[in-house]
């Protein structure tokens, strides 16, 4: 009896240990182009078994406006399976899923995410050089290459230093930042003062502040918007300190386009394992206490500066008046009701030859845990989401993120959608027209290079703006002190 | 009385399932931890490392914020386990005293303690805002931001005692109110017929014998103290994904905060988080042990 109970317990344990990695997973070593056979449905003249891939992307808007598409590709590509595994809790969960999934050998076929958490599966040789595919037979020509918007194309090379031109992921949901303002009290400003317009450059900023804080303080602004009950008029924020004309949602972003817009530094990336601070520059230090003095001011402010996360709840109560955030969210800045109407402009910047504006949103890439077959339904899948018509589709379904290619702007359905789109995605068109005008008026996009822990160094200089704006750190000490908190691991 | 011939099944299928669970979820964890803390540059993703040494604990002990998390907990601990066990009993000396109305101030007691600690985070927030606040218009002090961006150390600090006092009193005066229960009475009456004083009374017999309960909920208070973590996120958190979930620029992190930061930062070995698991373990250890040698003379089984 006893030894049965041990020998039980044994099992059980054994059982629990092991739980975890009972399945193993068939993973190809060597690189397949299976593309023909998984559109054929047969190798060598027999039958394959339904090819069955998973794909790790974030609940909510991505996973809502990409569900729809699945059906459509298994409807053309009969041969294939698509799993969507939707992950709650932002791409910080995401990231967090694939690295346990890619631990314990059960990593999807497909994930979305940012460079850098693409660097850091990169140097676990947990990703796919997706240029195999591309020079494959069922890959991208030329012409079809050069249709992807640049900028968002240039974010899935350069991982391996040996061939820096090859891609191992593919622009999926994009966004970009844009300005947004408060319509109704800005056209009454102009009424009142015809030299007031919505700013294209930081002089702009401060002179409009400026003339808007001379109006706002005389009472001019006041009532011209619906205050509830609870809420202060204009000039009662004034009085009170609590108004500030601009607020900028990402202080991260902010930090990173100012050195950009100043023709400064920010990291310097010395291969996809390793970068360097480079930010301590006099530059940055003179721009960034050209900002704190701006919030002083009452000119420039940041979301911290409200206690929030983001600028849109102190822009909707009317205590800020231009806002800089992403295309994705412009919806969270639209006042319930019509207690006003909102514009969408370019984002500031200082001079005509570094109009720099930072683009967001993830990339589409395979992970290397799966089979020949599955990488190759995986690449068909990709290639499927990312045709014009389907990023178009993506686009529009989600509303904030733009399409990452050239033609897809062309589409009918999308020239539709921009010019004459259904009332509650309005503004989210205004913003993907501003994209356009971003691209036709000589605007440069650009991401901060990635490397295994650039996200560490643009979470500290997030925090290093808001001392700096908010608390009024000394700009330099401040700069220093984040250099110690990174460490000498970031240091040349 | 169990005899293993006889009973040992019994005892194996009683003992058993906890300790394989415990063997799974808690022995496991901690040996793994102690060996990742000492593999240099381990990689979680790929599982490399080189070599065993104490590099990861380099880094943490070098580190401004480790320092920074570090200095944080002790003065936590410093402040609020005194005044919160003092307080628990002071209060539970008081329920014991009265009849009437004890079951209602013991639920009143125990509520924070079955609270969820996000709506406790949530009252705080409103009752310290910065412009509509109850404790500004209460004490008159205009828009003083306690919570925000704009707060001083000092300010959160204060707030976050309020808070972690008040939340750790349930669970000590139920303790503290259990073990004044189980005081035998005849002392309390031989002490009432010698004349004795309530002050002294409570000096020479309800606090002696008070004093095993009194080391236990020194002793977890302490530990928990040293573990705190969710009190801070809830009262300074954002929401999920933000940065400066410890206040302002972190200025509150603790050394868990640290630990948890750690873990999924992207760029910094496991090993780091490991080893600053291990930092705290010793420290706990070393004050449990300490508490338990002067506790030796001062506690009255």
């Amino acid at each position: 009896m006893r030894k049965i109970l041990l020998v039980l317990i044994a099992m059980f344990s054994l059982a629990l240990v092991t739980g975890c990695s009972c399945q193993t997973k068939k993973i190809d070593k060597e690189f397949e182009d299976l593309t023909e056979v998984v559109k054929a449905g047969e190798q060598d003249g027999v039958a394959i078994e339904k090819v069955q891939i998973t794909v790790n992307v974030t609940s909510g808007i991505v996973s809502d406006s990409l569900t729809p598409l699945v059906p459509e590709f298994e409807a053309e590509y009969p041969h294939v399976g698509v799993t969507l595994n939707t992950i709650s809790g932002g791409y910080t969960e995401l990231r967090k899923t694939n690295i346990l999934q890619l631990q314990s050998n059960q990593a999807p076929t497909i994930t979305l995410g940012y460079p850098d958490h693409f660097a850091e599966y990169y140097s676990a040789s947990a990703m796919i050089n997706l240029s195999n595919f591309i020079k494959g037979p069922n890959g991208y020509t030329e012409e079809e290459l050069a249709d992807f918007i640049p900028s968002y194309l240039a974010e899935g090379a350069g991982f391996d230093d040996e061939n820096p031109n090859d891609y191992y992921s593919l622009p999926f949901n994009k966004s970009t930042e844009v300005l947004v303002y408060n319509k109704t009290i800005l056209d009454k400003a102009i009424e009142l003062d015809p030299t007031i317009s919505v700013p294209k450059t930081w002089a702009e900023v401060k002179s409009v502040s400026e003339k808007l804080l001379a109006l706002g303080s005389q009472g001019k602004l006041d009532g011209i918007i619906q205050v509830a009950t609870g809420e202060l008029e204009i000039s009662e924020h004034i009085n009170a300190g609590t108004f500030y004309t601009f607020a900028y949602d990402s202080s991260a972003n902010a930090f990173i386009t100012f050195t950009r817009q100043v023709k400064s530094t920010y990291t310097e990336r010395a291969n996809n394992e390793q970068g360097y601070l480079v930010f301590d520059t006099p530059e940055n230090v003179a721009n960034l206490t050209y900002f704190q003095n701006e919030n002083t001011a009452k000119r420039f402010a940041v979301a911290e500066t409200f206690g929030s996360n983001y600028a849109s709840d102190a822009f909707k109560r009317g205590q800020v008046l231009f806002t800089v955030g992403s295309s994705a969210g412009i919806k969270y800045n639209e006042p319930e009701g019509n207690k006003f109407q909102i514009g969408i402009s370019t984002v500031p910047y200082f001079t005509e030859d570094a109009k720099f504006v930072i683009q967001q949103g993830t990339n589409i890439a395979m992970l290397a845990q799966s089979t020949n077959l599955e990488r190759a339904a995986a690449w068909l899948f990709i290639k499927y989401l990312l045709r014009p018509e389907n990023t178009a589709k993506f686009a529009m379904a989600s509303g904030g993120y733009l399409p990452v290619r050239a033609s897809a702007y062309e589409t009918a359905d999308y020239q539709e959608y921009l010019t004459n789109p259904p009332l509650e995605k309005r503004s989210f068109s205004k913003a993907a027209n501003l994209a356009l005008q971003y691209r036709e008026q000589g605007y440069q996009f650009f991401v901060d290079p990635a490397f295994v822990g650039s996200s560490k160094v643009r979470d500290e200089v997030g925090s290093a703006l808001v001392s700096i704006v908010v608390n009024k750190h000394d700009v330099k000490t401040r700069l220093e002190a984040a250099y110690a908190t990174l460490g000498k691991a970031y240091q040349k | 009385m169990l005899e293993w011939k006889k009973d040992g099944w019994k005892a194996a299928i009683a003992l058993g399932p906890t300790l394989l669970i415990m063997a799974v979820f808690t022995f496991y964890p901690i040996v793994n931890t102690f060996i990742m803390a000492f593999r240099n540059n381990y990689k979680f993703l790929s599982g490399v490392d080189e070599g065993f040494g104490i590099q990861n604990f380099v880094t943490v002990l070098s580190d401004p914020r480790f320092l920074g998390a570090l200095k944080n907990t002790l003065l936590m601990v410093v402040v609020s386990v005194p005044i919160t066990v003092i307080l628990s009993i002071l209060i539970a000396v008081a329920l014991n005293s009265i009849e009437r109305l004890r079951g209602f101030f013991q639920t009143i007691f125990f509520l924070p303690y079955v609270t969820n600690t996000i709506a406790l985070g949530l009252v705080f927030n409103t009752v310290f805002h910065k412009d509509f606040g109850l404790f500004n218009s209460l004490f008159n002090l205009g828009a003083v931001d306690w919570l925000g961006a704009e707060t001083t150390y000092w300010r959160a600090f204060f707030v976050l005692m309020v808070y972690t006092v008040w939340n750790g009193l349930a669970f000590k005066i139920i303790v503290l109110l259990s073990g004044l229960q189980n005081i035998d009475k005849q002392y309390y009456q031989a002490a009432a017929i010698d004349g004795a004083s309530k002050w002294r009374i409570f000096r020479k017999i309800t606090i002696p014998l008070l004093s095993p309960m009194i080391l236990y909920t020194t002793i977890t208070s302490f530990i928990g103290a040293f573990k705190v973590y969710t009190s801070v996120i809830s009262l300074f958190g954002k929401g999920a994904g933000a940065s400066n979930s410890f206040g302002p620029d972190n200025m509150l992190i603790t050394v868990v905060g640290y630990i948890y930061n750690k873990l999924w930062e992207a760029g910094t070995p496991f090993g780091v988080a490991s080893a600053g698991s291990v930092i705290l373990f010793v420290i706990i250890l070393l004050i449990t042990l300490i508490q338990r040698r002067v506790s030796k003379s001062r506690v009255h089984y």
